[in-house]
C-alpha cells in the first residue's frame, strides 16, 4: 500500500514538473506535448491490466486542464479514453514487448 | 472489479468537486507554480544569454557600438521633443484646449504560456486587484498584446491579438487613408483586411490602433506590413502583418484600466 502511494505521488510530481516545463519554456520550433507523449508511452509499455496508465492519464489530464483554458475534466476524459482505447487494441490484436510487465 | 468501482467513485467525487471550484483550484496551482515558473524562465533567459555571448561575441560588440551611436542621436531628439512639448502646451493653453487624456494602467508580469494554445498567456493580477474582462494588455513600449479574458483571484488569462476571431480597427502611422481591420489567424499570426484598394499600402508600414468601438485606446503599436495582397478585381486589399510583440521576450506588462 505504501509502495503504491509512493508510486502515485511520484507520478503526480512528475506530471506537475512536466506541465511547468511545458508552460515556462517557449520554443520557437515545434515541440511535442510532453504530458500526452508520456501518457501514450506508458499505456504502450504497461501490461494491459496495469493501473499506472490510468493514474498517468488522471494526473496528466489534470495538469493539462489546469494550465489551459479548458474546464477541469476535459483532458482527463480524453486521456483516459485514449488509454482505454490503446489497451483494448493491444489486448485484442497484439502484444508489445514491455518494460513494465 | 472492486478496485475499478473505487476508481470510478474517486473520479466522480473529483469531477463533482472540481466542477464547483474550477477557478479556485486553478488559482491555487498558479500561485503554487509561480516561483518555479519564475526560476525556469530566468534559467531560460540565462542559458540563452550565455550561448549568445559565447557564439555571437563579435556581433554583440558591433551591435553595442551601433546602439551607443543611436542612443546619442535619440538623446538629441528627446531634447527637441521636450521643447516641442512645451511649445505645444503653451499653444493649447492659449487656444483653451484640454490636454489629451493619458490612460491609467496596472503593472503586471508575464507568468506562463498556455499549455495547449500558442495565443494565450497567463499574467499576474486578477479579481483581487480589480482587473476586469476585456481590458487591453500592452508592453511598457506601448505595443498591444491582447486583452484579458478569464479573470482568476490573483491571475488573468490574456487572449493575444493573434488568437483566431480576434479583430479590431487599425490605421497606418503617418499614412493617410490606410485604415483596416486586423484579424487574428492563430499561431501568433495576424492579417490586415478591408483596406480600401486606393490606399497606398507599403511594405514596412507601421500599424497602430484606432479608437473604434472603444475597444482599445488609439495609438497603440500593433505591427508592420510584411506582404501586401492586392487584386485589381477586388475593392479591398489585405496584407500579412508581423506583430511587434515577441512572445518569448515578454516580462513586464501593463493592463490598461481606463482609457
Amino acid at each position: 500500500m505504501v509502495r503504491k502511494i509512493k508510486k502515485i505521488s511520484f507520478l503526480f510530481i512528475l506530471f506537475y514538473f512536466l506541465a511547468l516545463l511545458q508552460t515556462s519554456f517557449y520554443l520557437n520550433f515545434f515541440f511535442p506535448n510532453l504530458i500526452i507523449c508520456l501518457v501514450i508511452l506508458v499505456s504502450l509499455i504497461e501490461k494491459t491490466e496495469g493501473e499506472i496508465g490510468f493514474f498517468c492519464a488522471l494526473f496528466g489530464g489534470f495538469f493539462l486542464d489546469i494550465f489551459s483554458e479548458k474546464f477541469i475534466g476535459f483532458y482527463i476524459l480524453i486521456l483516459i479514453a485514449i488509454i482505454f482505447f490503446i489497451k483494448i487494441i493491444i489486448r485484442r490484436y497484439f502484444e508489445l514487448p514491455t518494460l513494465l510487465r | 472489479m472492486k478496485s475499478r468501482f473505487t476508481y470510478l467513485i474517486v473520479i466522480g467525487v473529483f469531477f463533482l468537486f472540481s466542477f464547483f471550484f474550477q477557478d479556485e483550484i486553478k488559482n491555487f496551482f498558479y500561485n503554487l507554480s509561480l516561483p518555479f515558473q519564475k526560476s525556469l524562465s530566468d534559467l531560460k533567459f540565462f542559458s540563452e544569454d550565455t550561448f549568445k555571448i559565447i557564439f555571437q561575441r563579435k556581433e554583440i560588440i558591433k551591435e553595442n557600438e551601433r546602439l551607443e551611436k543611436k542612443v546619442e542621436r535619440l538623446l538629441t531628439e528627446i531634447q527637441k521633443l521636450k521643447d516641442l512639448e512645451k511649445e505645444n502646451e503653451t499653444l493649447r493653453k492659449a487656444l483653451g484646449l484640454k490636454k489629451k487624456k493619458d490612460f491609467n494602467f496596472f503593472l503586471s508580469q508575464f507568468v506562463s504560456k498556455s499549455i495547449d494554445s500558442p495565443d494565450e498567456i497567463l499574467i499576474k493580477g486578477g479579481e483581487r486587484e480589480g482587473i476586469k474582462e476585456g481590458w487591453p494588455v500592452i508592453t511598457p513600449e506601448g505595443v498591444l498584446i491582447g486583452k484579458t479574458n478569464k479573470i482568476f483571484k490573483n491571475f488573468s488569462q490574456v487572449k493575444l491579438i493573434s488568437e483566431k476571431n480576434f479583430s479590431f480597427g487599425v490605421e497606418g502611422l503617418n499614412k493617410e487613408g490606410v485604415i483596416g481591420i486586423i484579424k487574428g489567424k492563430g499561431n501568433l499570426k495576424i492579417h490586415l483586411e478591408k483596406v480600401p484598394s486606393q490606399a497606398k499600402l507599403e511594405k514596412g508600414d507601421v500599424l497602430v490602433t484606432i479608437y473604434l468601438g472603444r475597444e482599445f485606446p488609439e495609438g497603440l503599436l500593433v505591427g508592420k506590413i510584411a506582404k501586401i495582397e492586392k487584386s485589381d478585381l477586388e475593392h479591398f486589399q489585405s496584407a500579412e502583418v508581423t506583430p511587434f510583440f515577441k512572445k518569448d521576450k515578454l516580462e513586464n506588462l501593463l493592463i490598461i484600466t481606463e482609457w
